[in-house]
């Protein structure tokens, strides 16, 4: 990809955020509003852009033992990201009740609010199948070591308070864990959730045509991309800009986890993964700003709530610039 | 085009529709949602979408065209306007309610339901047209639209009480894509794929409100008032008709007169409603006539669009 794509890439998604922000500074967009369209994409057109995914490929799909390479790349990605995610802050030399939020940061992306349709944008629709399946891996463990990393702060504490006690085992972090995935199993049964699943059922059974359906589905879906970027840009504007963040380890974070994980990404897989638009996808997936639902987590759990903020909001007025320079990486 | 394709982009429409009915019940979208949303679309995307038709494929219409487009689109509504203002008489309408269904038979709704019609029949281009030929309409839905439903009032003091409403980003994109046209900008390069991929929301987002906005109604308390479905028909089918046949002996472009009949065969035009509770006219009728015509529009577009192509 050349100079100019690149740039007209992020000029185009510079202005559509622009608009945002313009739409919330003159009050045409507000808080309440945000919600309620973030919700209407999450529940109604961001299902709808994923499972036209299935039809858009011309009426060919890939066959399963592609899809399941599919998985097993992107479980390769996710084991990486979180590697890299867990000894960075030990890097930046933090105070070990410190590291969890930022371990989060640098691993979890916002893959459905700005992954797919960024993807989307760049490589076109075939490529949201592919995010599809590699987002599995990342939600399951943003549920399970994501929570960890967040919660690691009252298990830490509980040890300072009494010396005497036992280091904490393995098991009740375990049980931690999964009474976490219970109280969260609503999300697995979210409209997003049951998208994924019947896209891939889709897949499996190579149903590639969906006649009226589909185009009613891509109609629909089309409004995913636009309202992304609208919501993006009028959340940006929320946040106080006099509000410098001086943080640097937050920007050191974002530069992680917008730039070196990526790339890192990029150089383990390349030479294993021999279809394109899946290095792509598996890539740009791992470049996204960090996911909102850390700022969810932290509310839950106790975690450093300011320093979620900083880097998600550091990291999504970034992205603009990063993600088409990661992805002129591959194509 | 083909028949099947029409019918089928028109199905594809009336599914999105249903999503946003079926999103209603499903309490993801409520009035707040609607008002908001629609707010968006008025106020940002649609404005993208009229701009950005201009650096669409496809050539540019040459000033003489648009002025052909405005010039029919001018015959076209005053032609519209003069049956509405005929046809409630004929149907023994009470004097205070005759603006109403007139108001109902001349206005459609081109914002929310016109250009994705378009855009879905005849591609981007027809956005232009579209946009361009309804800049009559914006100016008459203010002033005599809203004269019709003022009734006994003075009509000057009802357009002095809207003209703001003149000055809306539609109209002002409308504006813009004229200029972009007579100065001959083609290439709209980086900006115009921002309100490209903005304006690319209308058309999900109009139908989705379209689809909640009649779940809201119960079908029992729209379906009795004979009246609405006489507005209704002319709105749907006379109207288009009549400015087909009418106009086609003058306009030669089949663009232009597609656009101009499909245009035409609109629902009524949900600022009715809006103006009827501004203006304190009969907020029931038009409700019954909005849904009644928006409803049936599902069917009765695809059969005027046959005719057209």
């Amino acid at each position: 990809m050349d100079f100019l794509t690149i740039a007209s890439q992020m000029m185009t998604l510079s202005l559509a955020i622009s608009l945002g922000f313009i739409a919330r500074k003159i009050g045409v967009m507000g808080d309440s509003f945000d919600s309620t369209l973030s919700r209407l994409v999450i529940d109604v057109t961001l299902p709808c852009m994923v499972t036209s995914s299935v039809f858009a490929g011309n009426n060919t799909l890939p066959d399963i033992p592609t899809l399941v390479s599919v998985l097993g790349y992107s479980i390769g990605a996710c084991v990486i990201v979180i590697g890299l995610a867990a000894v960075l802050p030990i890097a930046l030399k933090l105070p070990s009740a410190e590291r969890g939020v930022y371990s989060f940061m640098a691993a979890f992306g916002n893959i459905m609010f700005i992954g797919f349709p960024m993807l989307s944008s760049i490589f076109g629709p075939q490529a949201i199948l592919y995010a599809v399946i590699a987002n599995i891996p990342f939600n399951v463990a943003t549920f399970t070591i994501g929570t960890a990393f967040i919660s690691g702060n009252p298990l830490a504490k509980k040890t300072d308070r009494d010396e005497n006690a036992p280091k904490i085992p393995l098991k009740i972090k375990i049980q931690e864990i999964a009474r976490n995935l219970l109280t969260n199993w609503r999300t697995f049964l979210s409209p997003v959730q049951i998208a994924c699943t019947l896209t891939i059922l889709l897949a499996l059974l190579e149903v590639n045509d969906g006649g009226v359906i589909s185009g009613a589905l891509s109609t629909i879906g089309g409004m995913t991309t636009p309202a992304a970027l609208l919501i993006v840009g009028s959340s940006l504007a929320k946040y106080p800009m006099r509000h410098v963040v001086t943080n640097w380890r937050a920007y050191v974070t974002v530069a992680f986890r917008l730039l070196v994980v990526p790339i890192v990404v990029l150089l383990a897989l390349m030479n294993f993964v021999p279809d394109p638009l899946l290095l792509g996808v598996l890539v740009v997936i791992s470049a996204l700003p960090v996911a909102t639902n850390g700022m969810l987590l932290c509310l839950k759990f106790g975690g450093n709530l300011e320093v979620i903020t900083q880097g998600t909001f550091i990291s999504t007025l970034a992205c603009i610039f990063t993600i088409p320079i990661i992805a002129s990486l591959v194509v | 085009m083909s028949f099947a394709s029409v019918g089928a982009q028109m199905l594809a429409l009336f599914l999105a529709i249903l999503v946003g009915l079926i999103a209603r019940k499903a309490d993801v979208m409520n009035d707040s949602v609607d008002g908001a949303v629609s707010r968006l679309v008025m106020d940002v995307t649609l404005p993208c979408m009229i701009v950005a038709s201009v650096f669409s494929e496809g050539p540019l219409p040459s000033p003489s065209a648009i002025l052909t487009i405005l010039g029919a689109s001018c015959a076209a509504y005053a032609l519209i306007i003069l049956v509405s203002a005929i046809y409630p008489i004929l149907m023994r309408t009470p004097k205070p309610d005759r603006g109403v269904y007139s108001f109902m038979a001349a206005f459609g709704n081109v914002g929310f339901i016109g250009f994705p019609v378009l855009a879905a029949i005849f591609g981007p281009q027809a956005v232009l047209y579209g946009a361009i030929a309804n800049i009559p309409f914006n100016l008459a839905v203010f002033t005599i639209g809203a004269a019709f439903i003022a009734g006994g009032d003075n009509p000057l003091k009802s357009i002095a009480r809207n003209w703001r409403s003149l000055v809306s980003p539609t109209q002002a994109a409308s504006l813009v894509a004229i200029l972009l046209v007579l100065l001959r900008i083609e290439d709209g390069g980086v900006i115009g794929e921002a309100l490209g991929t903005v304006g690319n929301m209308t058309t999900p987002a109009a139908l989705l409100i379209v689809g909640s906005s009649l779940a809201k109604y119960s079908p029992k308390a729209m379906l009795t008032n004979w009246r609405a479905y006489i507005a209704a028909a002319f709105r749907l089918f006379v109207m288009p008709l009549l400015v087909h046949f009418v106009l086609g002996s003058f306009v030669s472009n089949e663009l232009v007169l597609g656009v101009l009949t499909v245009t035409s065969g609109m629902p009524v035009a949900t600022i009715g409603m809006l103006l009827c509770l501004k203006h304190d006219g009969n907020l029931k009728a038009m409700t019954q006539g909005t849904f009644i015509s928006t409803a049936s529009s599902v069917l009765t577009i695809p059969v005027i669009a046959m005719l057209v192509l």
